[in-house]
Parts: C-alpha cells; sequence; structure tokens
C-alpha cells in the first residue's frame, strides 16, 4: 500500500476517523490492527517475520531490565544476533552467496557455493534497526522496557513509519501511544499540509525526474555523457525528493493523529560541507550510526588514525545496510572518504574565502561529490558505475544536436521539450521554497505561520500542482526496496 | 518540508470546527481543479503547434494529401522528400503514438465532416499488429489536440468495456493531467515543434540503425492473435467513408524489422489486413515486399526504421505515391 496510492487514501481516511471517533485506550488497538493491515498489504506471510523480530526484542528488552552484570550483555547480544540474521537471511544471503562464489572463482576453484534468492520483506531494515534501538536503549538504561506487548508492537510497526522510517528513538516515540491526542486542528492541518508537501515532493519531483532517470540509467550503454550527467544530477534530485517526500507524508500522517516524529531530512543540498550534509540528510539513520556504531568504536576521541578508521567503517557499514550490493558499499565508502578528506584539509588549515563566492563554492564542491558518489548508488552494477562516470568526462558536449538528444529522453518525442521545461521549473520551484524556508523569508514566514487563509491557499494551491502535473500512478519510493 | 509550528490562537478549535476546516478544503481543493480541468478542456487544443499533429492537419488551408499513422509512418516517411518526388505541396503527415483504426476514423469523421477540411487522397498506415488490438488510446497528445467536440467520443472509446474504477481513474489522468507541460510550456514548446516539424513529418533528428546482435534479438510483439472487432468495424467505416466522401484511400503498410516480419502472427494479421481492404477494391501496399528487411541498418529498434531506412523506403514509396496521385493503379488492387 503505497503513501502515493487511492489504497492509502481510503486507509488514511478510515483510520484516522476511527482513531478520533474511539475512546483513548481502544486508540492503540485499532493502530496496531491497522498497521497489520498496511504491513499485510505487501507480502501477507512476512509478517510473521515482524512478529519475530518483535517478540525476541520485547523478550530480551525485559531479560536485560530484570538482570545484571554480564547476563546483560549477553542478552543484548543475544537480541543483536537474533535480529542481524534475520536482517542477513533474507536481504545479505544471496548477496554473500555470490560473493563467495566471485571469490571461488578469483581462487581459480568451482563456483558451487548456494545462492538462495529470498524476496526481501518490505522495511525490513529499518524495523530491525528501530527494534534494535530499543533494545540498545533498554540496555543503557535509557529507557525502560515497555512491558505491554501491544504498544511494544506498535512502537515497531507503527504504520506511518514502518516500512522506510524515520526510525525512531524509543525516549521520543513509546511514550506517545500511552498519551491522550485529542484532535487539534493545528495537527491536522499541519500534518495534511506535510502530507501534501511529501506528495507534491514525490509525485511531482522525483516521479518526473523517476521518467529521466530511468530512461538513461536503463540503456546507459547507449546514452551521450551529457544524458548520463543530466541523469546523475535529476538522480540526485529525485533520491532526495522521494525520500523527503515519503518522510514529510510519515511525518505529517502520524501527526493528524497527533503523533511527532523526528525531522529526517533537513534541506540536504544546502549544505556547505559534508558533515553538514550529513546531519541533514536521512537524519533518523545518520544518528543511528552515529549512537550505536560510530560512538561505541570510539567516536572522534580516538587518535586521527583511528577517527578516520571509524568514520570509514561507519559509512561502508552504513552502504551496505542500504543494499546488498558492491555499488552500495563503494557509495558508502565513498561518503565515508569524503568526510575524511574535508577533516584532514580542515585539519591542515584549508579554508574557502570567508565571502559569498566561497559559500557557494563550498555548496557546490559538495554537491558535485555527493553527485559522484549517487552514481554507485544508482548504477546497477559496479561496471556500469565506472562507465557512465568515464562517459561523463569523456564525452560531454554542449552541441545543438547532444543537448536535442539528451532532452528527448525524456519522452522520446517532442513532448520531451515541454517535460523536460516544466520539470527543471518544478525542481527549481521545489529547491527556491525550501531555499527560502531555510534563508530569507523568515518574517513572510512567521505570517504564513500565523495566518490559517494563508495556509488554506497553499494547500490548495499544492493540489492543483499535484493534480495538473504530479505523475497520478502511484509508482514505489525508492527506499521501500532497502 | 521542515515541521511548521502553528499560531497557538488557532489550536482553540473544537473538532466540529476542525472538520468544517478540513471540508472547506476539500471543497476548495476540487472546486478549483474542476474549473482549471473545464477550461483546460475546452482550450487546450489551442495550445499545440499549427506544424503538427490532427491541429495542425486541420490549419492547413487546403489538404491534398494526408498521411495518417501512428509512430511507424511519423518514422517511416520523409514528408519534404515526398513532397518534392510527387509535387504535391498540400500534403501533410498526421502520427501519434500507437495510434490505431479506431482513432483514425474519427479524425477522418471530424474532417469529413468538416467543409473545406477533407483531404482528397488519404493514405492510411496498415500496420496489421494493431488490428488485432482492442481500441485504446497511447498516446494522450491525440485526446489533447483534438477539438472539444471530438474529445467526448475519443473518451467514450477509450474507456467502453474496461471496468469503472481503472477507467475512471485513466479518464480522470487524461483529462486532468496529461496536456499539462504542454500549456504551461507552450511558447518554447510550439517554437521546437516548428523547428523540429515540416508539414507534421520530424526532421532534424537522426536515428542510428542497429547492430546485428540487437537486430537478430529482435522478437515480435503482439495484442492479438486474430482481427479485434471494433477495429474491424472502425477499418470498414474508414472505407465507407473515403466512398461516401469521394476520398481516395490507400493503404500501407511500412517495413519491419526481418525477425519481425517473419513472425507468423505478424504475417496473419498482415495478410488479414490486406484481404479486408483489397476485398473491397483499395489498393494496399506491403512495405516489406521488396524492402530489405533483414539489413540492421535500416532499423532503429523492433518497429521502426532508422532514418537510413526511412530515406529507403520514402525513395520507393514516393514513386507509388506518384503514380497513385496521378491516378495509376498501385499496390495490390482489390
Amino acid at each position: 500500500m503505497l503513501f502515493n496510492s487511492l489504497q492509502f487514501l481510503y486507509f488514511f481516511i478510515i483510520v484516522t476517523t476511527l482513531y478520533y471517533a474511539l475512546e483513548w485506550r481502544w486508540r492503540w488497538k485499532m493502530l496496531l490492527a491497522a498497521s497489520c493491515v498496511f504491513y499485510m498489504a505487501f507480502i501477507p506471510a512476512y509478517i510473521f517475520i515482524l512478529i519475530t523480530t518483535i517478540l525476541i526484542d520485547y523478550w530480551m528488552g525485559m531479560l536485560i531490565a530484570e538482570s545484571t552484570g554480564r547476563k546483560r550483555k549477553i542478552y543484548l547480544q543475544v537480541s543483536i544476533v537474533s535480529t542481524c540474521l534475520v536482517l542477513f537471511i533474507f536481504k545479505y544471503c544471496a548477496f554473500f552467496g555470490m560473493t563467495v562464489r566471485e571469490l571461488q572463482g578469483l581462487l581459480g576453484a568451482a563456483q558451487t557455493f548456494p545462492i538462495t534468492h529470498i524476496i526481501l520483506p518490505i522495511g525490513l531494515s529499518f524495523h530491525t534497526f528501530q527494534s534494535l534501538s530499543y533494545v540498545i536503549e533498554v540496555y543503557r538504561d535509557k529507557q525502560k522496557p515497555e512491558r505491554n506487548l501491544g504498544i511494544y508492537s506498535l512502537y515497531v510497526m507503527f504504520y506511518p513509519q514502518l516500512v522506510a522510517g524515520p526510525i525512531e528513538r524509543p525516549q521520543n516515540l513509546l511514550h506517545q501511544f500511552r498519551e491522550d491526542h485529542p484532535f487539534d486542528l493545528d495537527n491536522v492541518a499541519t500534518g495534511l499540509r506535510m502530507m501534501l508537501w511529501g506528495l507534491f515532493e514525490k509525485m511531482v519531483v522525483a516521479d518526473r525526474s523517476a521518467q529521466y532517470v530511468d530512461k538513461v540509467y536503463g540503456s546507459w550503454t547507449h546514452q551521450s555523457g551529457l544524458a548520463l550527467l543530466a541523469g546523475t544530477l535529476l538522480f540526485a534530485v529525485q533520491i532526495y525528493a522521494d525520500f523527503a517526500g515519503y518522510s514529510n507524508i510519515a511525518i505529517g500522517c502520524a501527526r493528524v493523529m497527533g503523533f511527532r516524529l523526528m525531522t529526517n531530512f533537513n534541506h540536504p543540498y544546502f549544505a556547505r560541507s559534508f558533515s553538514e550534509f550529513w546531519k541533514r540528510w536521512h537524519i533518523s539513520l545518520s544518528t543511528w550510526f552515529r549512537d550505536y556504531v560510530y560512538i561505541p568504536m570510539g567516536g572522534n576521541r580516538v587518535s586521527r588514525s583511528r577517527l578516520y578508521f571509524n568514520l570509514f567503517v561507519t559509512f561502508a557499514v552504513s552502504g551496505l545496510w542500504h543494499g546488498a550490493n558492491w555499488t552500495y558499499v563503494i557509495w558508502g565508502s565513498l561518503n565515508g572518504v569524503f568526510l575524511i578528506a574535508e577533516h584532514y584539509l580542515s585539519r591542515a588549515g584549508w579554508r574557502y574565502p570567508a565571502n559569498f563566492i566561497g559559500s557557494l563554492l563550498r555548496r557546490f564542491v559538495v554537491l558535485l561529490f555527493i553527485c559522484f558518489a549517487w552514481v554507485f548508488f544508482r548504477a546497477p552494477s559496479l561496471h556500469s558505475a565506472l562507465y557512465i562516470l568515464q562517459r561523463i568526462a569523456t564525452d560531454t558536449t554542449l552541441s545543438r544536436q547532444s543537448v536535442a538528444g539528451a532532452v528527448s529522453q525524456f519522452a522520446g518525442d517532442i513532448s520531451s521539450v515541454a517535460i523536460c521545461a516544466v520539470t527543471v521549473l518544478l525542481i527549481v520551484v521545489m529547491l527556491a521554497i525550501e531555499y527560502g524556508q531555510e534563508y530569507i523569508f523568515h518574517s513572510a514566514h512567521q505570517l504564513y505561520i500565523a495566518s490559517l487563509k494563508y495556509q488554506f491557499a497553499s494547500t490548495v494551491l499544492l493540489f492543483q500542482l499535484i493534480m495538473l502535473f504530479g505523475i497520478l500512478r502511484a509508482s514505489a519510493f525508492i527506499y521501500f526496496q532497502f | 518540508m521542515t515541521e511548521l509550528s502553528v499560531h497557538p490562537a488557532a489550536s482553540k478549535v473544537s473538532t466540529h470546527s476542525g472538520l468544517i476546516y478540513v471540508c472547506k478544503l476539500v471543497a476548495a481543493g476540487f472546486g478549483v481543479l474542476l474549473c482549471l480541468t473545464t477550461l483546460k478542456f475546452f482550450t487546450e487544443h489551442k495550445f499545440t503547434s499549427s506544424h503538427s499533429g490532427f491541429e495542425g492537419a486541420l490549419a492547413q488551408p487546403q489538404l491534398d494529401l494526408l498521411l495518417i499513422g501512428s509512430s511507424h509512418t511519423r518514422k517511416s516517411y520523409d514528408v519534404r522528400a515526398i513532397e518534392q518526388a510527387t509535387g504535391d505541396p498540400s500534403l501533410f503527415l498526421v502520427s501519434y503514438d500507437g495510434i490505431d483504426l479506431t482513432s483514425i476514423s474519427q479524425m477522418l469523421d471530424y474532417m469529413a465532416s468538416r467543409p473545406g477540411k477533407c483531404p482528397r487522397h488519404v493514405v492510411v498506415e496498415a500496420y496489421g499488429v494493431l488490428l488485432g488490438r482492442k481500441p485504446d488510446l497511447q498516446d494522450s497528445r491525440f485526446f489533447i489536440e483534438a477539438p472539444p467536440s471530438m474529445k467526448p467520443e475519443i473518451l467514450r472509446s477509450y474507456v467502453a468495456g474496461r471496468p469503472f474504477g481503472p477507467a475512471f481513474l485513466d479518464a480522470f489522468d487524461l483529462i486532468v493531467n496529461r496536456g499539462s507541460d504542454e500549456i504551461l510550456a507552450f511558447p518554447l514548446y510550439a517554437w521546437a515543434q516548428k523547428v523540429d516539424s515540416y508539414k507534421g513529418g520530424r526532421i532534424g533528428f537522426n536515428f542510428a540503425g542497429m547492430t546485428p546482435e540487437q537486430f537478430h534479438a529482435l522478437k515480435a510483439s503482439y495484442y492479438g492473435t486474430s482481427p479485434n472487432p471494433d477495429q474491424l468495424a472502425s477499418l470498414n467505416h474508414i472505407m465507407d467513408l473515403a466512398a461516401s466522401h469521394h476520398i481516395e484511400l490507400l493503404f500501407v503498410d511500412t517495413p519491419m524489422p526481418g525477425p519481425v516480419s517473419s513472425n507468423p502472427v505478424v504475417q496473419s494479421l498482415r495478410k488479414d489486413f490486406r484481404n479486408i481492404a483489397t476485398a473491397r477494391g483499395y489498393p494496399y501496399i506491403d512495405g516489406n515486399e521488396g524492402f530489405p528487411v533483414n539489413d540492421p541498418e535500416l532499423f532503429s529498434d523492433s518497429n521502426h526504421l532508422s532514418s537510413k531506412g526511412r530515406d529507403e523506403f520514402t525513395a520507393r514509396i514516393a514513386v507509388q505515391l506518384k503514380a497513385w496521385l496521378a491516378g495509376e493503379p498501385v499496390g495490390r488492387p482489390g
């Protein structure tokens, strides 16, 4: 059940209406049932995997809280190993098998290692991380164990953020299920507006960009350098608008019912450094890796070489988390290398000019390298990623013929001109609104916030943009595959 | 989007007032959309170029020869070369991706009913595979560029025989969403069409040929193995219309790559088309006959000619068109 489908619209209306119609003590039960229905809309049988993870971590959470000394650590390890085992079996088994086979081939042995292909349960990486977050926080005594299995299940399964986050922490979310959320117009209006903005990002910006990206990356051997460069830039836009759009719909959807989920994106492409970028991009995952991988490894309170090692490992693992393919590992590792280089140059005293040009240059350099890494994220294989980069470097020309050829990839005919122009315009609109929110219109923004009339008008306008310029056929979110 | 905080004064609202607010929001959203869509429905054909498409054909002061069909037609004829070879300056090419006989008959119906808009000679694409397909609207530009009075008929044939839910959503998508880009980018789009088109045909684009490996890997795809009754009815309607309005009609099947063209189903549908046309006395030209259909360089994909293939086919067909316009028998007469 995709957020941008009619099916979800019906589901959302029914669940929200029921939520406010029911007494407080019934609400969490209804939400749990609704979350089960939501999850089972994908592959019903896979709910048993989710239930297994929930039961293990719920039980381990209780045992950790009730025990002392070494036993606590053992229970934590049991929880981490068993949860990660589920992740390994369903997500990494085939990847592991193929890697072993390649090694066998390199060593000259027969490639006999068995490969098992299993359909990945939707959102597995997200809810396993959310579940692990709970157990670790209980172990660290930062969270009391949740004794109500139903409430704990809802914490893992809460439908707005079940399949692609934000990966919540128990301290932020668990207690909200025990609180009463009376109908509040502010919450409803703000939530609906966030959902609509998310739908705009997804259906208007991401899905339009995807039409081009899919075409170009789907036939990368036949594309010119310019088309591949345009495809890469549009992929940078697509993945941001797709995932930020999803996050806004999820946060807005929860907000309509009075729940506050954490912010997941904060205008990352305006970042002036790589470290700032990762404080703005997929914040719930970045902070997860920071708190549960990077800091336990020693964080930055170690020697410089160890710090760089920690950074590299954290980002390489983060890449692997995204997908069972070496392209993702390279993508993560590259981002680690960028951060290390930035840290090294900063310590060596290298600075950008402290003026407007310097500020622009910083943003451009970050965007350039981030886009470079996106090639590995989007390309179907390492070989294709290298080919695409080589083609961009050696075959990008700005002749009339090459521009026309690149533009025609939008629709394959003369409509491509109109689609290209409107897509670029809508991307500029999205970025301009975000830029305005961050840097310019502070007072106007306050005025906007203060007036329901402005909110009303902007919501109606946003709806028109989605209906007139969005891709109305529901397409899956990129991060659903993780 | 940064999560917006709200004005404290606005939060003291009852559930009832809140529901009224949400209802007003939904009503305003759909109300404005209805107004915009109605405006779009009645005016969007004005945002099209007079250099291509159906609106372009209607804009011609005098139309002697009309070439009409799908992307096969667009990619098979060099209109400028045909104009030079036939010496007929009043010709125009109308093509929409995947356009079938049902849509072609709708266009000819409209033209025939308008004084001064009826072409004297019409070359209809005789793509047998589309004869086996249920009537469909693959290229939404046909709907967008059609005059408002034609649109209900296009919609009716588009949704006919389909379950209500999907048909409603597709119709909604077509009416509300499709063509918005062309309207918003109209000046740029019209300029690009002017630069890119010559009397409805495409110029300035180069479609490369295939490699032998790509060519030999081609496989035929088709929608049905026998003629669809609705398409048959449309074909007969086109021939009735030609007879009643004294339109000279010629059916031309443009060349297909050898591995596709030799498929038994494709051949069977082509034969069906030819038999129906010739049985009613209309000439039929099989573009595959005598054409080097096994040369990979002449095709750009499983369906279409490359630029080199287009030049080759145009040189061949132009001779026959000249003869046909002069009243000589061509192809396989009925």
